[in-house]
């Protein structure tokens, strides 16, 4: 393990009060999203992508913009629509003040390698040429550009798409999708007091006030990486739970031989794709940082509880026979799994 | 001219006979085949069947009011029964028909008796046709002498009487196996059906039993090393298999809400995952009582849901 350059680098133990501080900060602007928040510090502790979904106005945006303003860093975000092409992520073209045509870093180059966040907004807008491109930068953290390769090694992609529109949108292809490390379902609050707070109070009229009033740079953008490595380096996995992580994903991907069963649906026929080694990673790395925000020094099965859908709802693909009922039947199986698999 | 007259009535009779013979081949209706059994030796209660396949061309069809009614005949002779069956074979009818007459003439020597002939109808639209089964001749036996043995004998009627026939013995085997099979499959259904309504008491060992059985087996074998894990392990199993799937350590709240007879036990059980999570996932070996403590566990477990399944 490398340490960390930076000496002023806060001890594991502070880190826990900052993440503490930042989840705070983050509920109190954002109400009645305590799971989501939770779920979005895991990815953010896991160095993964992360893509929000949910109905219209439920705050997905603001949520984003609040959590980049808590890490700090550089933020940049960009609007999905259908004329958008990747060179326009790269490139920024204007006509300078001599009258001839110019052409700057676009918003991605903007800030060389301190760039933290990247806000993808309503990226199921933009077209795949764009997805393509986004798909480098999540996956190797780098682009290629006035012909040299340009790093963001602090970089961490958050995209938010709305599901209820399908008109003018382009689908996500499953290598898309498998790159963010969590797709989380943003709800609007269900408690009465929440809801009405949310409709008289003033504080949240304004979105970009409110976004405004969170503490900002809680964290220091820039020893995250260092952080995440420290956490899996020092959160164990016992042999038993090894055991049962490895059995967790295999009922995900052979349910039948788990005997599983779902009404309506031949279990042996019913999945085409299942969690790759980037899914089932991912979904280690998750179960450390839950550990470790738990303080707890090794991972427990409720660990990989906690983020199983989230990390693994995305990456299963039904058999097309079963896809009108996608989202039923695969929180079916994800419980099944859940109950089917014992542990110890 | 004599000559002449004798050849044309010749050749008249001739011809006569001649459409006679092919009148009968061409009749619409016909006897194929008849059985009508042994024309001797009949006595008196016997019974005698007639059968008779008649083919009749279509589209004649036979007259159902042309058959005889069952009923006495004579006042020695009753038909039983008639049955007619039919089937359609090629371009005509067949008819397969069986009668069952009944005798009850008493002679006191061979005599000569007879069935008579049955007129049956076909009809086809407006035609009509006819065909006539047979009368049927045939000799009936006496039972008894016509005088007792021994000439001079008084008593006429005890001198005919036989022994009574001593009674037949049936095997009964395979009624009572029968029986039996019923008995066997009834008693399997009623039970099933008990089942299927959850009306049967629950049999078996509760897991919890079992898993003490299991500890104790783990304990006297004194295997070295993991054994202390075989044993949470097995009372694990158990509350799995109590509650049908898998039971975690944040789950032990629903746990208890569904079996509420182990909410006595709820410390122990949180003392217990509490154990299990040391001993499987932190790598921390538990005291030496921990094989003695999951017994102990597993008795009240087994303990309290006895109580439940009497209630």
């Amino acid at each position: 393990m490398n340490q960390p350059a930076n000496s002023q680098i806060p001890a594991m133990s502070d880190w826990h009060d900052l993440i503490a501080k930042m989840e705070q900060s983050i509920n109190q602007t954002i109400l009645g999203q305590e799971t989501i928040v939770r779920q979005m510090v895991i990815a953010t502790l896991s160095r993964g992508h992360i893509l929000l979904e949910g109905d219209v106005g439920v705050g997905k945006t603001t949520l984003l913009k609040t959590v980049a303003e808590t890490l700090g860093g550089n933020f940049e975000r960009i609007e999905g629509t259908i004329d958008l092409m990747p060179h326009d992520l790269v490139y920024y073209t204007y006509i300078a003040e001599n009258g001839k045509p110019g052409v700057s870093a676009g918003p991605v180059l903007k800030h060389g390698d301190a760039l933290s966040i990247f806000f993808f907004n309503e990226i199921n807008r933009a077209r795949p040429q764009v997805h393509s491109l986004l798909l480098r930068i999540m996956a190797e953290r780098s682009v290629h550009a006035f012909n040299e390769t340009h790093y963001f090694p602090h970089l961490q992609v958050f995209a938010d798409r709305n599901r209820i529109e399908k008109d003018e949108t382009f689908e996500l292809p499953a290598a898309a999708r498998d790159r963010f490390m969590m797709e989380l379902h943003v709800e609007q609050p269900k408690a009465e007091a929440q809801l009405k707070d949310l409709m008289f109070n003033t504080r949240f009229h304004d979105a970009d006030k409110l976004v405004d009033s969170a503490d900002k740079a809680v964290v220091p953008y820039d020893q995250l990486n260092d952080v995440a490595a420290l956490i899996q380096e020092q959160v164990k996995a016992s042999s038993t739970l090894q055991d049962y992580g490895f059995h967790l994903c295999r009922a995900l991907r052979e349910p039948a031989e788990y005997g599983i069963k779902i009404s309506d649906v031949e279990v042996d026929k019913m999945i085409k794709g299942g969690m790759g080694p980037r899914g089932i990673s991912y979904l280690a790395r998750g179960a450390r940082v839950n550990a470790w925000l738990n303080q707890r020094e090794a991972i427990i099965p409720e660990d990989f509880h906690v983020i199983l859908k989230q990390i693994a709802k995305h990456r299963i693909f039904l058999n097309p026979v079963y896809d009108y009922n996608r989202d039923e039947i695969i929180d079916t199986l994800i419980e099944a799994a859940l109950d089917n698999v014992a542990s110890p | 001219m004599k000559m002449r007259l004798f050849f044309s009535v010749l050749a008249i009779w001739l011809l006569g006979s001649g459409s006679l013979v092919a009148n009968e081949a061409n009749a619409p209706a016909k006897i194929l085949q008849q059985d009508q059994g042994r024309s001797f030796g009949v006595m008196v209660g016997d019974k005698i069947h007639h059968r008779f396949l008649v083919a009749v061309d279509d589209p004649y069809t036979i007259i159902q009011s042309s058959l005889p009614q069952p009923g006495d005949l004579t006042y020695w002779l009753e038909l039983r029964d008639i049955s007619v069956t039919s089937r359609e074979a090629d371009d005509r009818t067949l008819y397969l028909i069986d009668l069952s007459y009944q005798t009850f003439y008493a002679p006191l020597d061979v005599r000569a008796l007879e069935i008579p002939a049955i007129p049956l109808d076909f009809s086809a639209g407006e035609q009509r046709t006819q065909l006539s089964l047979p009368k049927w001749e045939f000799t009936m036996s006496p039972i008894k002498e016509i005088t007792p043995r021994g000439v001079g004998h008084d008593n006429q009627v005890e001198a005919f009487m036989k022994p009574a026939i001593a009674p037949r013995q049936f095997s009964l085997n395979e009624l009572n196996q029968q029986t039996s099979l019923l008995a066997v499959a009834s008693i399997m259904i009623l039970l099933l059906l008990l089942w299927l309504q959850g009306m049967l008491p629950k049999l078996g060992l509760s897991p919890f039993t079992r898993a003490a059985r299991e500890i104790r087996r783990i304990k006297r074998s004194k295997a070295k090393g993991d054994d202390y894990l075989a044993s949470i392990q097995a009372v694990h199993k158990a509350i799995n298999k109590r509650a049908d799937g898998t039971v975690f350590a944040s789950q032990l709240e629903q746990f208890i809400e569904q079996f509420p007879q182990f909410a006595g036990l709820k410390p122990e059980l949180a003392r217990f995952f509490e154990l299990s999570r040391d001993a499987f996932f932190m790598d921390k070996r538990p005291g030496d009582s921990v094989i003695s403590d999951c017994l102990n566990l597993c008795r009240q477990l087994a303990a309290a849901d006895k109580v439940s399944a009497v209630k």
